[in-house]
C-alpha cells in the first residue's frame, strides 16, 4: 500500500559529490555511535534518544508514507552544541529512504545581553524524498534582550552539495520571543530567496536584468548574479507550552510575498505535542501543515505522524517545532530557582535550576559533595540533574556559562562561613524526628 | 551485482552501528552523580595532618551530640572545593556544629536534621535562640525547615528581623503551607530585587499572601522573567 514517487526532472548529482557526502555521512554516524561514550568523560552534557512511528508525507501528486525510526543525538560542550540525527523510512519493497542532519553551533557572547551563534551543518531529510539531496549550511544570528523581549536577526546561506549548478539559497529573518507563564511565544518574518549565478566572463547576452538583482565584480572578471528570481517572504507565530514532560507547539504563518514557481497555500499551520506515558518513554505526534520552501526548492507538503519517543540518555531531546536557544545573558535574576523532586525510584532525586538565558549549567553542593556537575537542559530555561537521595536542607552554587560559580539569585540565600553564599533548597520528605 | 550482494552486509553492519549506539547511550544512563557520589572519597583526604585532626575532633563530638554529621562533612568538602585555607574550613566547622548544637537546644531533642540546618543557617544570619524557641512554640510539632530557610533569607536579604520573625510567626500560627512560605519569600526576594525597601517588600507582600485562599504552588521552575534572545527557528 506503499506508493513512493520521485521527480524524474531533478539532474543526477555528480558521482564524486555523492562519494563525499556518502563518506561524510558515515564520518558522523561514527562520531554518533562514539560520542555518547566519550563526551561525558570530556565532562560534555549529552541527550540522545530514538523514535519509532508511523510517518505520511504527503504533497498534491505523491506521497511517502510508513514507518520510520529516527535516532537523535544532543551535545553540549562549553557552550558549542552539536546536534545529530538519523532517519530511516521504509518504503516496503523499494529502498529505504535515509536521512541525516548534523549541525555545530557555536556562540559568542556580546556583553550581559546580547551575542552571536555561529551555525554550520549537513542535511538531508528522509522526509523530502522528493528532492533528496545532501545540502551544506551556515547561518549567524545575533541576539538581544530588549526590555522582556528577545529579538534576534540571522542570516542563512544553503549550498547544496550534490548538485554541482543547483543554486544556493539564501534567507534573512527578524525575530522576537517572549515567555507568557509557561508558554514560550515568538513571532518571525523571513526572506528567502534563491541565488542563481546564469552568466560568467562579463557576457550578458541573454540575461534578463528584471530577474537578476546583483552584479559581482571579481579581479578579473564580471559575474552575473542573478538574485531573487525565486523568492518569497513570511511572517510566522508560534508557541510552545511546557508543563514537566508534557509539550505542546502551535506554529503557523503566512506567505506576505510570493515570486516562486513552487505553489502552496498562502497560510500553514503546525502542531506538535510530547506527552509522557513513563519516566523516559513519550508518546509524540505532530500534525504538519509545511508550506513551500523555496531555498530547498520543496513543495507545499503535509506531515502527520505518530510515535513513541525514548529518552535513551540525558533528559529530553527538544521537538524540532519551537524556539531554540542563543546566546545571550538575562538579567532576572531573581527568577532563578531551584528544586528537589523525587526521581523514579532508582535511587536519585531531581535537582532542577531555572536559570535564563545560559548555554550551560554546572552545579556543585552538598548533593554532589561539591564536586562540580554539569546539568541537561529541560527546557527553556529550566536545567536537571539527578543526583543521590539527599533529604532535608542542601546547599549549593552554580556556574553559568562557565562563569564563576555563585548561588542562585532568586533562591533562598545563606552564608557559606567562607565569605560567600550559597543558595538553600529543602529536599521534600525530610524526616519529622529522629 | 556486486553491489547487490554487498547490500545485506552493509544494512547488517549498520543495524549493528544503530543497536550500538543505543547501547551506549543505555549503558552512558548511570547518573553521573551517582558515579561521582562513588567516587567520592574521605572529605578530609588532602587537608594537613593538623587540620584533619582537629576536623577529626569536630566531627566525633558532633557524632556524641548527635548533630548532622551529613551536613559538617559537607562543609568541609565544600571548604575543599572553594579553595578555603585550612583554617577558615576549620573554624566553618566549628562554627556549624556550634550552631547547630544552639539550635538543637532551642528547638528540642525531637527537632530533624533539616530543621536543625535550617535553624543553625538562621542563627548564623543572627536570629536569637529564644526567636527559634518562639518560633517551635507556634509550630507545635510541624516541620519548621522550610519556615527557618526563610527566615534566614529574609534576613540575609536586609528585612528587619522583627517584622521578619513576625511575619514567620503570623503564617505559622495560621498553619500556612510550606508553598505559601516559599511564596512569599520569592515574591519579597523579587521586590527586593527590583529596588523596594525590604520591610515595605514584607508588609506589602505578607497582606497579599494572607488575602489568598488555598495555598498557591512553589515558585515554577520555568520562571516568568524575561526571555532569553531565540532565533524562531532552527535552520542551518
Amino acid at each position: 500500500m506503499m506508493h513512493r514517487s520521485r521527480d524524474a526532472s531533478l539532474p543526477p548529482a555528480p558521482r564524486f559529490a555523492r562519494r563525499i557526502a556518502a563518506g561524510v555521512a558515515r564520518s558522523v554516524l561514527a562520531l554518533a555511535v562514539a560520542l555518547p561514550l566519550v563526551a561525558p568523560r570530556a565532562g560534555a552534557q549529552v541527550a540522545t534518544s530514538v523514535e519509532a512511528g508511523y510517518r505520511d508525507w504527503a504533497r498534491r501528486d505523491t506521497s511517502t508514507f510508513g514507518p520510520v525510526l529516527s535516532g537523535r543525538m544532543v551535545a553540549l560542550w562549553r557552550g558549542v552544541r552539536g546536534e545529530f540525527a538519523a532517519n530511516l523510512l521504509a518504503t516496503g519493497g523499494s529502498d529505504p529512504v535515509r536521512g541525516l542532519n548534523a549541525s555545530l553551533s557555536v556562540p559568542f557572547t556580546l556583553g550581559r545581553r546580547s551575542g552571536i551563534e555561529l551555525r554550520g551543518g549537513i542535511e538531508r531529510d528522509a522526509f523530502d524524498p522528493v528532492s533528496e539531496r545532501s545540502l551544506l549550511g551556515v547561518r549567524a544570528t545575533y541576539a538581544m534582550d530588549v526590555g522582556r523581549v528577545g529579538v534576534s536577526a540571522s542570516a542563512g546561506w544553503l549550498q547544496p552539495w550534490s548538485e554541482a549548478a543547483a543554486p544556493s539559497g539564501m534567507d534573512f529573518t527578524v525575530g522576537a520571543n517572549g515567555v507568557v507563564g509557561q508558554v514560550h511565544l515568538y513571532t518571525a518574518v523571513r526572506y528567502r530567496g534563491l541565488v542563481q549565478p546564469v552568466h560568467i566572463d562579463g557576457d550578458s547576452t541573454g540575461v534578463d536584468p528584471k530577474t537578476c538583482r546583483a552584479q559581482m565584480l571579481a579581479a578579473t572578471r564580471v559575474a552575473t548574479v542573478c538574485l531573487g528570481q525565486e523568492r518569497a517572504t513570511d511572517v510566522e507565530l508560534g508557541g510552545m507550552y511546557r508543563a514537566g514532560s508534557f509539550q505542546f507547539g502551535l506554529r503557523g504563518g503566512s506567505r506576505l510575498a510570493n515570486r516562486s514557481t513552487l505553489a502552496g497555500p498562502p497560510m500553514w499551520i503546525a502542531a506538535s505535542a510530547s506527552v509522557p506515558l513513563t519516566a523516559r518513554t513519550n508518546l509524540v505526534a505532530q500534525l504538519a501543515d509545511l508550506p513551500a520552501d523555496v531555498v530547498r526548492q520543496v513543495p507545499a507538503r503535509r506531515m502527520p505522524s505518530l510515535g513513541v519517543r525514548l529518552d535513551v540518555l540525558g533528559g529530553s531531546v527538544r521537538p524540532s517545532v519551537g524556539p531554540d536557544p542563543a546566546p545571550g545573558t538575562g538579567s532576572a535574576e531573581a527568577s532563578e530557582s531551584a528544586t528537589i523532586d523525587d526521581g523514579p525510584g532508582d535511587g536519585t532525586m531531581l535537582l532542577r535550576v531555572a536559570v535564563r538565558a545560559a548555554r550551560t549549567v554546572a552545579v556543585r553542593g552538598d548533593m554532589t559533595r561539591w564536586r562540580a556537575l554539569t546539568m541537561s537542559r529541560a527546557a527553556t530555561v529550566a536545567w536537571e540533574l539527578r543526583v543521590p537521595v539527599r533529604r532535608g536542607v542542601q546547599h549549593l552554587v552554580v556556574s553559568v556559562d562557565e562563569r564563576p560559580w555563585r548561588p542562585l539569585r532568586g533562591a533562598p540565600l545563606a552564608d557559606d562561613g567562607f565569605g560567600g553564599d550559597v543558595s538553600v533548597v529543602v529536599a521534600p520528605k525530610a524526616p519529622t524526628a529522629r | 551485482m556486486r553491489r547487490d550482494r554487498r547490500r545485506p552486509v552493509l544494512v547488517r553492519v549498520r543495524a549493528a552501528l544503530l543497536l550500538a549506539w543505543v547501547a551506549a547511550g543505555a549503558l552512558a544512563w548511570t547518573p553521573r552523580a551517582a558515579r561521582a557520589q562513588e567516587a567520592a572519597g574521605d572529605p578530609l583526604a588532602g587537608l594537613a595532618a593538623a587540620t584533619r585532626q582537629a576536623l577529626g575532633a569536630l566531627l566525633d563530638s558532633a557524632r556524641t551530640a548527635r548533630l548532622p554529621l551529613a551536613t559538617l562533612q559537607a562543609k568541609i568538602a565544600e571548604g575543599v572545593s572553594k579553595g578555603a585555607e585550612d583554617e577558615q574550613i576549620v573554624r566553618a566547622v566549628r562554627e556549624l556544629s556550634g550552631a547547630l548544637s544552639q539550635a538543637r537546644g532551642a528547638l528540642g531533642a525531637a527537632a530533624s536534621d533539616a530543621e536543625l540546618v535550617a535553624g543553625g543557617g538562621a542563627l548564623q544570619a543572627g536570629v536569637s535562640a529564644g526567636e527559634l524557641r518562639r518560633l517551635r512554640t507556634s509550630a507545635g510539632t510541624r516541620s519548621l525547615a522550610t519556615a527557618l530557610v526563610v527566615l534566614g533569607d529574609f534576613v540575609r536579604r536586609g528585612v528587619p528581623k522583627g517584622p521578619g520573625l513576625d511575619a514567620i510567626a503570623e503564617l505559622l500560627g495560621t498553619g500556612a503551607t510550606d508553598e505559601k512560605f516559599s511564596d512569599l519569600r520569592a515574591r519579597v526576594a523579587r521586590d527586593i530585587s527590583t529596588g523596594v525597601a525590604a520591610a515595605t517588600a514584607l508588609t506589602a507582600r505578607l497582606k497579599q499572601v494572607n488575602s489568598e485562599p488555598g495555598p498557591r504552588a512553589v515558585p515554577a521552575a520555568v520562571p516568568t522573567g524575561p526571555p532569553n534572545p531565540v532565533p524562531p527557528e532552527v535552520e542551518p
